[in-house]
């Protein structure tokens, strides 16, 4: 259903945009290309398409752990399966569905339609788009290769120390853990920083950020949230392969560390991830209503406001998955009133929702009878939650099925339903076929019905005492007043599993839907909703460069602006015209890459100062250090800071000798600098002080360890450049720009070494 | 500052169930108090919002009309009050979460003083000592109705969590760390709990049971633990094993690790076990058939004097401490073994064909815990039941 367009302005080239990717392609555009296609393949469309097809796959593994947990708590004591099993089932299906389901097919979502719903041809870094989704198989593979070796992790999707510590978990689960999670993680924050980049920076004219989809903000806002959570998760995965491997201390309160510790890393991750987790979500629901409801969204501002404040929020509220850890009542409180002021936003985007029906036409395709069954669930979890908030009724229900209840009603609920409505919407465009709809409503009933009977029984079992993570339990009953009902554990149990059951079966329904659809579906043509954003402005699917022409662009609904001229929006709602930002692309991601490393060292140099502010025994800072020759090294770290910017100078000036040797000094000061560190740590060696000495020398090596690799990673990209400028390779606008953001790199690692050599060689030798 | 509202709402719950909201204990019922208030006004909240979803997919349902609908927004007023109206309720919602975190009802004792109570979660059971008593058990706590307890949570390996709902709040034990929490049940009666923190292969099976007695019961409970294990104490075996001497009471108390304090009403006599004078509750009924371990041959043949040196030939005593026979404490105490309701932290009951089965092959019943599976033959669990029964 494409119109003329009026004013037609051809789809912008993301300044200096790389051609050589394309050319690399060859073809004439499709999916029918060789299967060698997708294998090297950069573009957006094919990469987010592989991350749902991978998704797909680990759903399907995830979900099979469930059903045999299910099977196993059918009924009480039952011997399905061995303990240990459970535990892999339990521990792999919660890493599954997390890090290989649910974030990567969003990350899917966000990359095919992103670039789309802006009207831009490309991600700003197509080959690192490539490298970030190649991350997830190999995560994913890793992961489940542990079957193979016969022990999957089994310690929980959280890991808590000291269970995962090697003294009580010896074989090589955890480590599979914790390695497959850091390569799954590497991939999401790449994926993360061009979703960021392209935002910012690759709208087409007339596309203000405050004209763009709600899905964009969401993507936007998770993409943040994901380059400022994962390193706090990759901090504790190093401690953790730190202890597990290197006999480290950190969570080991025998060797001076805390297994507290543990919870606060990883819940710092663990609270921003249910949002990374949720937030598509809610954007995919955001453009599914207004479409068949016939009206715009109420409140566009207020969701996307809201979410910004989610996105700050986040990173407040992670105690609340450890109340009952002891934390104290002033800290409890501190969190409980934080948790309840998170959830006013997130629950009022509810409310916008709703209104956005009121007065519209409601049509009820499969995508929106998911997207209101969502709607549904999603508040009984968002409640849940609310409840949770109130610390003392989480010290009743915490850890028990109460929880897992509450989490499946809005990761379920709310994630899986959300991603479901979005491939019933998004199917056309991505495969220019429609989903067979009589299919579609099966597999919903089957959907929400299993889904209920599975888990509001389990609110119940949670306050009856069953607590979450056992793999059987005894045949208990229920004493209301003076009755007493028996097997009530054993009745609710078997429900849930039903439910479960017709879960698994509600599945197949959708999976015969997309296997038959994609070939013999019914022809979509580009906008079969008669939808408004951009992505239904072009064929279905997407030529490779995405629009021959964008339309132009007045309001948030540029198609409804081109079918209604006699009513657009941009006569209704004023909107502010406001160009991309002009920096470089590789600035800006500069300054993202820069704050996500900060977060990885804000958590380093935390746990280095919760274990050494009072000097530990045995060696520490105050005994074991050589502070002047430090001082000598240090200067000649951060004078290599100074000598860049003469470089950079010289660069600016054309002074390409000057530029050579400014630069070739910087590279030399930084390799004194690592020298001097080599040297330290080789008489700390010499003199029997390493990793697994005491807590000082964990969080030292550890937290020292990591700058120097962050020094040596920027002098290889120094010496790359050096080369380059001998080649004569460094003239122009566009070099100078690459040369400033590595200019910037190098400069977050002197400050990173200021703060460092405060903290640790500083104090101690003043004795502050 | 006190809840206030948490007295109003708990006059219906004589019509709840019983193990969801208890209000046998101080810290229980204001936790109960406080989940009927939330949830009444979750429900509500739920209430309004499914109705509005479902008037407006009816009432609004496409009905193919031609055309577009109006496109205009709704006024302002409406989202400036679905904002300001959720952020009253939780604003009233905080002020009852902190008027109960820092009312007397909490659980969090006001000054950490010396523990009544130190709890030690192990892989994969319980700990409990009295150190003002001079009492060590293990999987069991008693309790006299009507008073708080001042309890320390300790772990010996991996985090646990202790957890009686019917005594309100659960806590972490963080190894290293030591966590306070107050007690007080009032309702006389058997009461279960359950581990609640992921802690290894058996954390389904680290149950606990509380004892909540009278007074006089209490009493006479800790009597009979702090008097030494039954008659075999100084008695020679068969197999050449040495006599010998029981602990002296000031000796067992230092095994508790605080001085001993007289109780009040000290009742030097020996009161039948209380186990008899309670109807088992359903928790204990519940509880599995002893795994795959086939018919036992049991039998009241088996002889004491056998089975205190088995108990010390086998090795059981370099885990498992008996008054006046051995000290270890890497497994549970076993000086009064036969006055516990439960065996294995919970996974049976306590009597004489399971404690066989237990001996015979506990890696069946528990897989995974750390008792090996010894290889005894019938003669010797016999014995061993026969000496482990005397313990009361």
């Amino acid at each position: 259903m494409s119109s003329p367009a009026l004013d037609p302005v051809p789809a912008p080239a993301p300044a200096g945009h790389d051609h050589s990717h394309a050319h690399a392609h060859g073809h004439g555009g499709g999916y029918r290309s060789s299967r060698f296609d997708w294998v090297a393949t950069v573009d957006h469309k094919q990469i987010g398409v592989m991350y749902m097809v991978t998704a797909l796959f680990f759903f399907v593994i995830g979900g099979l752990e469930a059903l045999v947990m299910r099977l196993q708590l059918a009924l009480p004591n039952l011997h399905l399966v061995s303990p240990q099993v459970f535990n892999e089932m339990f521990t792999m299906h919660g890493t599954t569905m997390v890090f290989l389901v649910g974030m990567p097919v969003l990350s899917g979502f966000q990359n095919y339609f992103t670039p789309l719903m802006v009207g831009a041809r490309d991600v700003a870094f197509p080959r690192l788009n490539a490298l970030a989704f190649w991350m997830l198989p190999f995560s994913g593979i890793m992961l489940n290769f542990s079957f193979l070796t016969g022990t999957a992790p089994s310690v929980g999707w959280f890991s808590y120390a000291p269970l995962s510590e090697h003294q009580y978990t010896s074989n090589i689960g955890p480590d599979y853990w914790a390695f497959g999670l850091l390569a799954a993680g590497i991939g999401s924050v790449g994926s993360s920083f061009n979703i960021i980049v392209t935002v910012l920076k690759f709208r087409a004219p007339g596309m203000s950020l405050v004209r763009v989809p709600l899905f964009v903000w969401m993507a936007f806002m998770t993409s943040i949230l994901t380059i400022l959570a994962l390193p706090a998760l990759n901090s504790g995965l190093v401690m953790m392969i730190a202890d597990r491997q290197l006999n480290g201390a950190f969570f080991n309160h025998f060797q001076g560390g805390d297994p507290l510790l543990w919870e606060h890393v990883f819940w710092t991750f663990g609270h921003p991830e249910v949002y990374i987790l949720i937030l598509p979500a809610f954007g995919i629901v955001s453009e599914i209503i207004p479409v068949f409801s016939r009206r715009p969204i109420t409140g566009y501002t207020f969701v996307a406001t809201s979410t910004v404040a989610i996105t700050l929020l986040s990173f407040g509220v992670w105690a609340h998955h450890m109340f009952a850890a002891g934390l104290g009542k002033y800290a409890d409180a501190f969190f409980s009133l934080g948790s309840m002021l998170i959830g006013i936003p997130t629950g009022v985007k509810v409310f916008n929702w709703t209104a956005t029906m009121w007065n519209g036409r409601v049509r009820f395709t499969t995508a929106m009878l998911f997207t209101v069954g969502f709607l549904v669930v999603f508040v009984i979890g968002g409640l849940s939650g609310v409840a949770l908030a109130v610390t003392p009724i989480d010290w009743a229900v915490t850890d028990t099925y109460f929880i897992i209840a509450h989490f499946h009603y809005v990761l379920f609920g709310g994630t899986v339903f959300g991603i479901l409505a979005g491939i019933y919407y998004w199917f056309p465009k991505m495969s220019g076929r429609m989903l067979d709809e009589r299919l579609g409503r099966i597999h919903f009933w089957a959907t929400m019905v299993g889904f209920n009977l599975t888990f509001f029984v389990q609110h119940f079992l949670g306050f009856m005492g069953m607590p979450r993570r056992i793999y059987t339990y005894p045949d208990l009953g229920l004493d209301i007043g003076s009755h007493h009902i028996p097997h009530a554990w054993a009745v609710l149990n078997f429900i849930s599993t039903v439910g479960a059951v017709t879960l698994a079966f509600g599945t197949l329904p959708f999976l015969w839907n997309v296997f038959i659809s994609f070939r013999h579906g019914r022809l979509a043509g580009d906008n079969p909703w008669n939808a408004w954003t951009l992505e239904w402005a072009t064929t279905s699917p997407p030529p490779h460069d995405n629009f021959s022409l964008v339309p132009p662009i007045k309001s948030r609904r540029p198609l409804w602006d081109l079918n209604n001229p006699h009513d657009p929006d941009w006569k209704r709602e004023f909107t502010r015209d406001e160009p991309p930002i002009k920096m470089d692309r590789n600035k800006v991601l500069m300054i993202f890459f820069i704050s996500s490393e900060a977060m990885f060292f804000v958590m380093l140099i935390s746990a280095y100062i919760l274990f050494n502010q009072r000097p530990p025994a045995g060696p520490n800072a105050g005994n074991a250090l050589n502070f002047w020759r430090t001082v000598v090294f240090t200067i000649s770290l951060l004078s290599s800071s100074v000598t860049f910017l003469f470089a950079e100078r010289a660069l600016i000036k054309g002074d390409r000798q000057g530029f050579l040797r400014w630069l070739g000094l910087t590279i030399v000061l930084g390799f004194i600098f690592l020298f001097g560190q080599g040297y330290e740590y080789a008489e700390l060696f010499r003199e029997g002080i390493t990793v697994n000495r005491n807590i000082f020398g964990s969080t030292f090596f550890t937290l020292t360890g990591f700058h120097g690799f962050h020094v040596f990673v920027g002098l290889v990209a120094l010496t790359v450049f050096w080369f380059l400028g001998r080649k004569g390779e460094l003239g122009g606008h566009l070099r100078l720009q690459h040369v400033e953001a590595a200019g910037w790199y190098w400069h977050f690692v002197d400050v990173v070494w200021v703060v460092l050599f405060y903290l640790i060689y500083f104090k101690n030798h003043f004795h502050l | 500052m006190s809840s206030p509202l948490s007295n109003i709402v708990l006059l219906p719950t004589v019509l709840l169930p019983n193990s969801t909201f208890s209000t046998g204990s101080p810290e229980a019922s204001e936790i109960t108090g406080l989940t009927l208030w939330v949830f009444l006004i979750c429900t509500l909240i739920f209430i309004f919002v499914a109705v509005w979803i479902w008037y407006s997919v009816i009432k609004f349902k496409d009905r193919g009309e031609a055309g577009e609908p109006n496109q205009e927004q709704i006024p302002k007023i409406y989202e400036i009050t679905w904002t300001v109206i959720p952020t009253l309720i939780c604003v009233l919602l905080g002020w009852m979460t902190v008027a109960s975190m820092f009312g007397p009802k909490s659980g969090e004792p006001l000054r950490i003083t010396d523990p009544d109570i130190v709890i030690t979660g192990a892989q994969w059971w319980w700990e409990i000592r009295y150190p003002k008593l001079g009492v060590v058990t293990a999987n069991e706590l008693h309790l006299p109705v009507g008073r708080p307890f001042v309890v320390e949570l300790e772990s010996n390996d991996v985090i646990h969590t202790f957890w009686i709902p019917d005594l309100g709040r659960k806590q972490q034990m963080i190894p290293g760390h030591h966590g306070f929490i107050t007690v007080e049940e009032d309702q006389v009666g058997q009461f279960i709990g359950a581990c609640a923190q992921y802690c290894g292969n058996q954390h389904a099976w680290m149950r606990l049971l509380l004892v909540a007695q009278t007074e006089d019961d209490f009493d006479a409970w800790v009597a009979k633990e702090k008097s030494s294990a039954v008659a075999l104490a100084g008695t020679a075996s068969g197999l050449g094993a040495a006599a010998e001497v029981p602990l002296a009471p000031a000796d067992k108390a230092a095994q508790a690790a605080a001085a001993p304090i007289t109780i009040p009403n000290n009742r030097p006599s020996v009161s039948p076990t209380v186990a008899a004078t309670e109807a088992t509750p359903d928790a204990l009924n519940s509880l599995p058939p002893a795994g795959n371990v086939p018919m036992p041959n049991v039998s009241p043949d088996g002889d004491v004097a056998r089975g205190l040196a088995l108990f010390k030939l086998q090795t059981c005593a370099s885990c498992h401490a008996i008054d006046g026979v051995s000290t270890a404490r890497y497994a549970p105490d076993l000086s009064h073994i036969a006055d516990r309701h439960t065996l294995g932290a919970g996974v049976l009951v306590n009597n004489r064909e399971n404690l066989f089965k237990w001996l015979h092959d506990p890696q069946a019943i528990k897989p995974g815990c750390n008792m090996p599976n010894f290889q005894l033959t019938d003669d010797q669990d016999n014995d061993l039941v026969a000496y482990l029964e005397t313990l009361q």
